[in-house]
């Protein structure tokens, strides 16, 4: 498959993923022992009702303060049934994650999908064009970490153990924006409710996870996948990419180094594909929505693989052929003179 | 070596969905901290004790057999103590609990389901082939992060050995006092439709510990023709609708102020020296 079919592919994939995560039950059944998956490498909103699969992090979060933690405070025998159900729903992400690798985020995520659908659309309206500036993406890179060990393992554990409120039993849950997003798309306006009373932090967290998807889903016209860069699925991918075959390659070739398409193409600014070559090259950040191929303009410098099978390789005809539809950061062609910020 | 690594991972992605299953997130069997009785309507109750057992119950009947149906299909008779009996699950997570014995001068099959967060089948196969015998059953139980909510409507079918009852009156209680009287379709169908008749907010029992407010329900039908009078029963729960006390039009201003903060980011700047 050249590239640029990859590219075009690839929103199709996205849309049907979309139609099928979010809306999905009609088709595997209403209960979720129907789902595909209760550990999905992606974010599908456990709390949609119509959905066909849900995420691995509501699980992780729940096993971690209704077991772990419970068991913890109550000095309880440590056994099978208090690991047995988080190692379970880390097999079965693993299982699932081993297939499509990052691929989950850049293909079939819902809230990934979203995203890219409001940046197309506000590139096709010209407005501002953002990237987060060079010497900050390596601190924002690593906020994903920090909001991994807070929010899906620390928080629901200490929650469990009584330390904080029951509300803090899924703190990533409590904010995130596929919540909102995924539930009204199946028309359930509850998960976007304000609580009027009751519990402080349910009321905190809730106005949290509103404005936050009120600002992702405008600031996403401009900036790509804003979500994606502080997203705990992602650094859960990050941490087990390189157990699956599928992954993004890198040869060295001396004509990188006055290039930097990839870089500029892709979605996450990732610097290290324009930098590194080799396993170097496929970063934590890398979701293999393939930009960084179909840009490159060297026949077979960066290609997807399935272990040593190469799946897509750059070709400069692709390259040609992308360059005609859009500029690498994604504002459809003709590129009004000025509008790239930093361009030039 | 990697031929059995890819078998693994085969294996664990067919089996995924029901090892991925984790907390109980569905309504419990009846209303929390209602000691009063509502209702003379006999029923079968189970009630979740601890993560993984249940107590199975009956109200307002003499029992015969109590009995627990597994989401494949299992019977397990059960031994009841003191009207009580303990539920361990099999596979699967919902389990009905099935009481029969008599009221009323008349034969009763009563029925109720209560949840476990265990790996296994879905209730599906059980809720549409109902055991032998006069059954009132639900098209479906709540998923898991959901239940049951006044609003919500929740078709039950009507059966005798499993074929559908036309035409036959169902009523609905609850244990917030409302009574409903309905009558099932061609197909033996009734649609139910539960009722806001939850206290004002500011007078209901506290939520404690993320176990949300429930109200107990039993819909039930009774069949006089034959040599005895029949009646079919299930009872359940549900809660308050959500909204009662949230605003989806504050939280659509919190996702609108979001939006204003961002919309001076998603506007050009003019280029110096323009006009």
């Amino acid at each position: 498959m050249s590239p640029f079919t990859m590219i075009r592919l690839r929103p199709w994939v996205q849309a049907l993923s979309f139609l099928f995560l979010v809306w999905g039950a009609g088709f595997v059944g209403h209960y979720s022992a129907d789902k595909i998956s209760g550990a999905l490498p992606a974010l599908s909103c456990a709390y949609d009702q119509e959905n066909s699969a849900y995420c691995v992090l509501v699980p992780i979060q729940h096993q971690l303060h209704h077991r772990v933690g419970e068991a913890l405070v109550k000095m309880q025998t440590i056994t099978a049934t208090v690991f047995l159900p988080l190692a379970f729903t880390l097999l079965s992400f693993l299982a699932f994650f081993v297939v499509l690798n990052k691929a989950f985020c850049g293909w079939l995520c819902p809230l990934g999908t979203a995203q890219e659908a409001l940046f197309a659309i506000g590139q096709r309206f010209d407005l501002a064009f953002r990237r987060v500036p060079v010497a900050w993406r390596p601190k924002v890179s690593s906020i994903k970490w920090l909001v991994l060990a807070l929010a899906i393992f620390a928080l629901p554990l200490i929650s469990g153990m009584g330390a904080l409120p029951h509300t803090f039993r899924d703190p990533w849950c409590q904010v995130c924006p596929s919540r909102v997003l995924t539930t009204l798309a199946s028309g359930d306006v509850t998960q976007l409710a304000l609580p009027l009373g009751g519990d402080v932090s349910q009321f905190v967290f809730v106005a949290l996870r509103d404005l936050g998807f009120g600002f992702g889903a405008i600031f996403a016209l401009s900036f790509r996948q804003p979500f994606c860069r502080i997203c705990p699925m992602l650094a859960l991918h990050a941490l087990l990419r390189k157990v699956a075959p599928l992954r993004l390659a890198k040869k060295a070739s001396a004509r990188c180094d006055k290039c930097g398409l990839c870089t500029k193409a892709c979605p996450m600014d990732i610097d290290a594909i324009h930098r590194e070559h080799g396993a170097k090259a496929f970063t934590g950040d890398c979701t293999l929505c393939g930009r960084c191929v179909a840009f490159c303009p060297e026949d077979g410098t960066l290609s997807v693989r399935l272990g040593p099978l190469p799946l897509v390789s750059s070709s400069a005809q692709s390259f040609a052929l992308m360059t005609r539809r859009q500029s690498p950061e994604g504002k459809p062609k003709p590129v009004p003179k000025g509008s790239v910020k930093g361009a030039g | 070596m990697r031929l059995i690594a890819f078998v693994t991972v085969a294996l664990l992605a067919a089996s995924a969905p029901a090892l991925a299953q984790h907390e109980n997130h569905a309504a419990p069997p009846s209303g929390r901290g209602q000691t009063k009785i509502w209702t003379a309507t006999p029923m079968a109750l189970g009630r979740p004790a601890g993560r993984a057992e249940a107590i199975a119950m009956t109200a307002n009947m003499e029992v015969d057999t109590l009995a627990v149906i597994a989401p494949d299909g299992t019977r397990s008779d059960l031994s009841p103590e003191n009207t009580q009996a303990r539920i361990k699950p099999k596979s699967g997570n919902y389990h009905l609990v099935l009481a029969q014995g008599r009221a009323g001068g008349g034969m009763v099959n009563a029925v109720s389901a209560v949840y476990f967060s265990n790996p296994g089948p879905a209730p599906s196969k059980i809720l549409s082939n109902p055991p032998a015998g006069l059954m009132l059953l639900p098209e479906r139980l709540p998923r898991e992060h959901s239940h049951f909510r006044s609003g919500d409507s929740v078709r039950f079918r009507l059966t005798a050995d499993g074929n559908p009852l036309p035409g036959m009156p169902v009523q609905v209680e609850t244990a917030n006092g409302t009574h409903q009287k309905l009558s099932t379709d061609l197909d033996g169908w009734v649609k139910v439709s539960f009722p806001a008749d939850f206290p004002p907010v500011d007078q209901r029992p506290e939520e404690g510990h993320g176990r949300p407010l429930t109200a107990g329900f039993v819909a039930s039908a009774r069949l006089n023709t034959g040599a005895e009078p029949r009646l079919a029963s299930f009872a359940y729960a549900y809660g308050p609708n959500p909204l009662d006390k949230a605003s989806p039009a504050f939280g659509a201003g919190f996702a609108l102020l979001g939006m204003a903060f961002a919309l001076p980011l998603i506007l050009r700047r003019k280029p110096k020296g323009a006009a």
